[in-house]
């Protein structure tokens, strides 16, 4: 059974196979735990956030195209949802706005640098240094932690791919920046 | 929805609980599909009131004439800039924001930059408005109506100020000649509700005075006296025939 796809079992559930769906819960629920543990600090909050991810999923699985991945699907909702638990936590709710998605940006060629950075990056990143941005981070995790492609996380954050390469690329700027400060050597 | 955390189980068990307890309402496709065609719909009311804007307000620059003044050198274009209709391209652009927010909910709003779909949104909605306004009639057709008291009240009125009744000095007249004396036009102000005598000087050796004759209409920009013009520029009026019946 697990030799199929997620876009496969999210086929199935799209039918009320309820199992189908549980494969997806399982094979997502770490994924997505990890995930929220970048924008909240506390175990529980993360949690129940998970598990109303998972809910609204199901409740809206009959929106997801079967044609495209189901992966930045189920990341644009959790992302959502981790934004809108982050919104209620500040004083200042603002509407922010994305100035990076204004102009057009050229699109770095991400094989190379995936591949060269991936494991450097994974543990300066997991190393959970709070003091990147929240818009670098997220990009640094969809990128490098759960290894999104720039077309899966422009479906995520809905923004163009040009706007992701550059917030890749600003991303591991400023936490090169950051380890300089902390006399860290970059890669250590 | 309530996170209830019985002792031993897991979140994939509390999400699955949920579902077999029939606690999620799950939402058909034919929601998802209502929800985009509702979308489709309020997006393309939004394109089609900013091409009708955009419609009228290069209409109402046309039978005004105050395209003309674009050709009347720096000083006739800060005139135009001044008697441009601002607050309905303001209110247009304000509505093309909108359209853009609606469009980015697929995808291919959201892969393009919102400066790049803006501007795609504004040449399309200007470009349709110009075939609209020179190929249907329908701002002419509109303004006949409002001239015969047809159309609703605010429409009504609304079409009627397309033809932007002067403010005085302004410099502007869109007159009828009276009298050519060499250089020095005797006119009619078209606008003035009762006879307005006006003399125009232009400049002697401009040489559109060998194609003017009396009974001319004309758009005439220059420096206002009292009761004169020093004209910086005259064309022939190209709105004459969107003019009231009593002033033709």
């Amino acid at each position: 059974m697990d030799s199929q796809t997620d876009e496969a079992y999210a086929l199935r559930a799209q039918d009320d196979d309820k199992e189908a769906f549980g494969v997806l819960v399982d094979r997502y629920e770490a994924k997505l735990l990890r995930y929220g543990r970048k924008f909240l600090s506390t175990r529980q909050d993360i949690e129940d956030l998970v598990q109303d991810v998972f809910v609204n999923a199901y409740r809206n699985l009959r929106s997801f195209d079967n044609s495209q991945k189901f992966s930045p699907w189920i990341y644009r909702i959790a992302h959502n949802a981790f934004i809108d638990a982050l919104r209620k936590n500040t004083r200042n709710p603002l509407i922010s706005i994305d100035f990076d998605t204004f102009l057009s940006y050229p699109i770095q060629d991400e094989s190379i640098e995936k591949e060269r950075e991936q494991k450097e990056m994974k543990v300066m990143i997991d190393k959970g240094l709070d003091k990147i941005s929240s818009k670098h981070k997220e990009i640094l995790i969809l990128y490098y932690l759960e290894e999104l492609s720039y077309k899966e996380i422009a479906d995520v954050l809905r923004v163009p791919l040009g706007t992701v390469s550059a917030r890749v690329k600003r991303g591991r700027d400023e936490l090169k920046k950051i380890y300089e400060t902390m006399n860290i050597q970059y890669g250590e | 929805m309530e996170n209830n955390k019985p002792e031993g189980k897991n979140l994939k068990d509390r999400v699955l609980e949920s579902i077999e307890e029939n606690k999620i309402h799950v939402h058909s496709r034919a929601h998802f599909v209502g929800r985009v065609v509702l979308l489709v719909l309020v997006a393309l009311l939004a394109l089609t009131v900013s091409v009708l804007i955009f419609s009228f307000i290069l209409f109402s620059i046309r039978i005004s004439g105050y395209d003309s003044l674009l050709g009347f050198g720096h000083r006739g274009l800060l005139s135009f800039l001044r008697f441009f209709p601002w607050p309905l391209l303001l209110l247009d652009i304000g509505l093309l924001i909108v359209l853009e927010r609606m469009l980015r909910q697929f995808r291919f709003g959201y892969r393009k930059s919102v400066l790049y779909l803006f501007l795609v949104l504004l040449v399309a909605s200007i470009s349709i408005g110009f075939v609209v306004d020179r190929g249907t009639g329908i701002n002419e057709r509109m303004l006949r109506r409002a001239d015969r008291h047809e159309l609703p009240r605010p429409f009504g009125n609304f079409y009627q100020g397309a033809r932007h009744k002067l403010p005085p000095g302004s410099g502007i007249c869109r007159c009828t000649i009276t009298a050519i004396n060499g250089n020095i036009l005797d006119a009619q102000d078209i606008d003035s509700e009762k006879p307005a005598p006006l003399k125009i000087t232009l400049s002697e050796d401009d040489a559109i005075l060998n194609s003017l004759k009396v009974g001319d209409r004309v758009f005439v920009f220059g420096e206002a006296g009292s009761g004169t013009i020093k004209a910086i520029g005259i064309k022939p009026f190209p709105g004459e025939r969107f003019l009231p019946s009593t002033s033709r």
